[in-house]
């Protein structure tokens, strides 16, 4: 079954004609690295996996896939809600998350880098693939992906996207308010116990 | 040409400008203050009280305007919130002959409105150890000439702080300290049982922790430990030119601020051998003007103070005014640093807090006090503190779902952090000068930069990182991790030097009365006066010189000899 599951993604990624020279080194690297892992994790050797498509899938430009536009608001909820999701206190999507990466992405970024951006973090999650896998193969991979923070083998892609997601999350409204607890004027200082407010301060 | 008449002008308007302006103008001076920066009054501070979600980009600056700030992006203060009271390096730029970090203010108020805001008296030996060791040039004044002045400007700025009694560090005039958290207070037990000449203090700082009348009568008020202070702070908690300063001159009525003036020359009159005013850009317009006044007082912030009187040229003074014997650009010194250590301290997990503390922990010198050190003459202190990690560990930390919600939103281990700020020597071949060419875009000849700190700084940065470790193992604390590398100068942004105070027109540029030798009614009262740099932060001694320089000038008018 979980062959099954990362097969539809592979199968698409063939599609995509090959511009090898738009995608750098790292990037190639750290992406043939995840085809490797997850072809691991999911109980199968790289052998097993056609290995025309894995290698089609290494020279895949997401340009191709995505034209360079964004990141949809659909894959962007669904990555940022994995990692935070609803609980006693909203999701990461239900605190505008994702437009602020839209946000941030068009406008904070220069052209140039906010491209690099979007490139890279479609490449490792072939993002319209994604989408179409099932949430518990979507919560696996970021796991995957999550788990190699601060390794050696670590995924900038993933630490880029995911630190906008966090960031985006607790200096939101709702995450600095309810998530976290935030005072504008708690003046004057003085010490407490945790219990007394239950949470970390922004 | 202008007629404006002028008993005094103030050039900047800083910790020692501000400061000059309301001592001049209460005692009656009709007094001229002119600052290069951008007008910014009290209480309207653009970022002040805005949440992060207020903010574009919650807080981060977008690379087109960090390469207009190529320096000052890199000033730890620096952000969304704060960075409009920095200064454009593509407009003001500088040549560095060697590494030089020059962070400076944008505003009226200048750093006052951004500073750190740790606030200690220099003590006896500070003012004696250019003679004790010979480096640099003997002060004119020793510790008891400053203690009055010291005693006169510190309830106006409003210090917390507690008495301690230390030779090294005098105490003053104290609003309540802050407190010592309970991580800090046990650590202080420690450390104090395992090194007898170690003192853990609360730091001081210029934070109202209980407001008196006169700061109350300047609509200052109790500090909210917000700790957003480099935005402006309309409660006027903290001290700043703009809250305090200012305020208390403007009411007086005796006050012009003139602010997009940017002072190039002090005019010289060879008649009478006196300062005549000075010649200013305004910096909006390109128009230039010249203002006369009795007295000058430099306040323009060490370096800035410097470069104009370099480009004051006459006749008499073709290398700058009041500079017949080589000295003014001398002697630039910073405090060094860059060591240090932090590590977690276990335990005290139901301990927290409310409120972002302004301050935390000092630790004075205890180097070459009574005991000789091998290495490296004079001292450092840390400033310190212990508080949780936040949320910020989330960014790059591991984690999804559920659990790392949960983790995110509980406080983390407590952390303590000590950074070492060092006493460096005073050297002639330290200096600055003026660009024989290269002029900025108002025509002011830019600075070069010709600083560097030798084997004495790094041996006691190198120290700093060992007593750093040493005292926080012997505190308990696990994961210490030493700091590494050392700041270039200006880092510390506690430059000083320049237009040093001594005993002699051939060794110094100033008398002990921060006055000109050659040109009597020319004062500089900022930190190009002086002639070492102790190991403690300046502001406030830079408003004791003002201050006591003040009443000088002030006796002087009063006797005609101004």
């Amino acid at each position: 079954m979980a062959f099954l599951t990362i097969k539809p993604d592979i199968l698409i990624l063939v599609k995509g004609s090959p511009h090898i020279l738009m995608v750098k080194e790292s990037i190639y690297m750290q992406r043939r690295k995840f085809l490797v892992d997850m072809a691991s994790a999911l109980g199968c050797s790289l052998a097993s996996l056609n290995v025309k498509a894995v290698n089609a899938a290494l020279l895949y430009s997401p340009r191709v896939a995505t034209s360079g536009e964004g990141l949809s608001g659909e894959f962007l909820s669904v990555i940022s809600d994995i990692i935070i999701p609803e609980t006693d206190t909203p999701s990461a999507s239900q605190a505008g998350v994702p437009g602020y990466i839209q946000y941030y992405l068009a406008e904070f970024l220069s052209p140039s880098a906010s491209k690099e951006f979007i490139r890279d973090v479609d490449y490792l999650f072939s993002s319209d693939v994604f989408l179409t896998l099932p949430s518990e193969v979507q919560v696996q991979r970021v796991q995957e992906f999550d788990d190699s923070l601060g390794t050696d083998s670590e995924f900038t892609a993933y630490r880029n996207l995911k630190e906008l997601i966090v960031i985006g999350y607790y200096t939101s409204q709702v995450g600095a308010t309810q998530a976290l607890r935030y005072d504008p004027v708690p003046g004057p200082y003085k010490e407490i116990k945790l219990a007394e407010v239950g949470r970390a301060w922004l | 040409m202008s007629n404006t008449e002028y008993d005094v002008i103030v050039v900047g308007s800083g910790m020692s400008g501000g400061y000059a302006a309301k001592e001049f103008c209460e005692k009656g001076y009709k007094t001229l203050v002119l600052d290069r920066g951008e007008m910014v009054k009290h209480r309207q501070y653009k970022t002040e009280g805005k949440a992060p979600w207020e903010m574009p980009f919650r807080g981060d600056v977008p690379e087109e305007f960090k390469a207009e700030q190529h320096i000052q992006k890199d000033v730890y203060i620096y952000n969304d919130y704060t960075r409009h009271h920095l200064i454009n390096d593509r407009d003001h730029p500088y040549e560095q002959k060697k590494p030089f970090i020059w962070y400076r203010s944008a505003t009226v108020g200048g750093k006052s409105l951004i500073w750190g805001r740790q606030s200690y008296r220099w003590s006896k030996l500070d003012f004696e150890s250019n003679k004790m060791d010979g480096n640099g040039i003997d002060w004119p004044v020793r510790y008891e000439d400053i203690e009055p002045w010291y005693d006169r400007v510190e309830p106006f700025v409003g210090i917390s702080g507690s008495y301690e009694g230390l030779d090294v560090l005098p105490d003053g005039k104290f609003l309540p300290a802050l407190p010592l958290n309970v991580v800090e207070r046990d650590m202080k037990k420690k450390i104090e049982e395992t090194f007898p000449d170690r003192h853990f203090i609360p730091a001081r700082v210029a934070h109202l922790t209980q407001p008196q009348k006169q700061h109350l009568e300047l609509g200052r008020v109790q500090c909210q430990a917000r700790s957003e202070c480099p935005r402006g702070c309309s409660f006027g908690a903290y001290y700043s030119s703009n809250s305090a300063a200012l305020p208390a001159a403007e009411r007086t009525g005796n006050m012009t601020l003139v602010a997009n003036a940017q002072v190039q020359e002090v005019l010289y009159d060879q008649g009478s051998g006196r300062a005549s005013g000075v010649a200013y850009v305004d910096t909006r317009t390109g128009g230039r003007k010249q203002v006369r006044a009795r007295v000058v007082f430099m306040c323009a912030s060490t370096l800035a103070s410097v470069q104009i009187l370099l480009n004051s040229k006459s006749e008499t003074f073709p290398e700058g005014i009041g500079n017949r014997f080589d000295l003014l650009g001398r002697y630039i010194m910073d405090h060094c640093g860059g060591g240090g250590a932090s590590g977690m301290v276990p335990g005290y997990l139901e301990d927290y807090y409310k409120g972002r503390r302004p301050g935390g922990v000092y630790i004075p010198r205890f180097r070459n006090i009574r005991e000789k050190h091998s290495a490296f003459e004079r001292g450092y202190g840390f400033q310190c503190g212990a508080s949780r990690a936040g949320w910020h560990w989330a960014k790059s930390g591991k984690g999804i779902g559920n659990a790392f919600k949960e983790k995110v939103s509980q406080p983390g281990n407590w952390y303590f952090t000590m950074w070492g700020f060092g006493e460096s020597l005073p050297k002639y071949e330290n200096r600055v000068t003026l660009h024989p060419s290269k002029k900025d875009r108002w025509g002011m000849p830019i600075l070069v930069t010709d600083v560097a700190y030798g084997e004495n700084e790094s041996a006691m940065v190198k120290d700093m990182s060992e007593t750093a470790v040493e005292m926080l193992k012997a505190a308990g604390l696990q994961n210490i991790r030493p700091f590494e590398g050392e700041a270039p100068p200006g880092g510390a942004i506690h430059e000083m030097g320049g237009a040093c105070m001594g005993r002699s027109v051939e060794t110094s540029y100033l008398n002990r009365w921060n006055q000109c030798h050659d040109v009597k009614n020319l004062f500089v009262t900022d930190g190009a006066a002086f002639s070492s740099v102790s190991c403690v932060n300046p502001s406030i001694t830079f408003m004791a010189f003002t201050a006591r320089a003040v009443d000088y000038a002030d006796q002087q008018m009063q006797q005609g000899l101004l």
